[in-house]
């Protein structure tokens, strides 16, 4: 019996830490976010293809340094936003490129990847293509079938059912449910 | 004269820069720069997980999942955990590095490293 109690002394002791420690979560991208670039890749956009990584990596030629063109990394060049636009369905997740390879000096291409839920399981589509400074992205009180619309540096954007998935072809067109955002007002850019 | 066109200019600049109350200004989300620098810097260095980091597992497929398998290749977005921490009054901050990524995992604890800018 005291041994028993002397056991559970101990744990307890081992479990609770002194009231000086400090417990910190671990960071990372939000596994949604992980997940929307994964399928990103997947798809012959012409941003998939451009941050297709290379392996090994290439070598500028004529340069002794060896200096290597750099890949996409996702630790520097990608600015991202979970964003519920419509209740009830999956967020949807605002990818930005902002990397200098592909953006130059103007804005960075982006894409909203959207989840459809569809009677197979989820399966991701691209809405739109735009274009973003990666300051900040407004969101609009104005909605079309249920959708909000928002702001980039590209313009404002409403939405409409989509017709097709961009670059993942597909025979039966668009999964039930996929929404395509479409430029209302076209912002000129640069200022 | 002067001054009420420099008030009625300052309005409208800030009426410009305020957007109307039901809209929201949402930042862009990123990983903390120091830690992408930090993981920079450790892929530069001879530690065997730095030179995991750089295999390909993947052949032609290059990062990109399949619908038979997943891509093995370390994809920062999904493998990194990271924590920027001060851990001494007036130094810089230490960052952890934590791989959950399996080819130097396997099924144990996930690997974790700790660099500081020095």
């Amino acid at each position: 019996m005291i041994r028993l109690a002397r056991i559970s002394v101990c744990i307890v002791a081992m479990t609770i830490q002194p009231a000086s420690a400090q417990r910190l979560p671990w960071f990372g991208v939000d596994p949604l976010v992980a997940d929307a670039l994964g399928a990103l890749r997947e798809t012959d956009h012409w941003i998939a293809t451009a941050i297709k990584p290379f392996h090994p990596p290439t070598v500028i030629e004529g340069r002794d340094d060896g200096a290597a063109i750099p890949s996409f990394d996702p630790t520097q060049h990608l600015r991202y936003r979970l964003v519920d636009m419509r209740p009830g369905t999956p967020r949807a997740v605002f990818l930005l490129l902002a990397w200098h390879s592909i953006s130059g000096n103007g804005p960075s291409p982006g894409v909203i990847m959207q989840q459809v839920v569809t009677a197979a399981g989820r399966r991701w589509h691209i809405a739109c293509e735009f274009r973003d400074y990666g300051l900040s992205l407004t969101l609009l009180d104005r909605r079309s079938h249920g959708w909000r619309h928002f702001r980039v540096a590209s313009g404002e954007y409403g939405w409409r059912p989509a017709t097709f998935t961009p670059d993942a072809p597909l025979p039966g067109g668009a999964p039930e449910g996929a929404m395509e955002c479409v430029p209302l007002v076209l912002t000129e850019f640069p200022p | 004269m002067m001054a009420t066109a420099a008030v009625f200019r300052a309005a409208l600049a800030l009426s410009l820069a305020i957007p109307p109350a039901a809209a929201q200004r949402l930042p862009w989300s990123s990983i903390d720069p120091k830690a992408a620098v930090a993981l920079r810097a450790f892929r530069q260095t001879d530690h065997w997980v730095a030179e995991a980091l750089e295999d390909n597992y993947d052949g032609e497929r290059l990062g990109r999942h399949t619908e038979e398998r997943r891509s093995y290749n370390f994809d920062p977005a999904s493998d990194l955990r990271y924590r920027v921490v001060g851990m001494r009054q007036g130094a810089p901050p230490a960052v952890f590095l934590l791989f959950e990524w399996s080819p130097v995992r396997g099924n144990a604890r996930p690997l974790a490293s700790s660099c500081r800018k020095s």
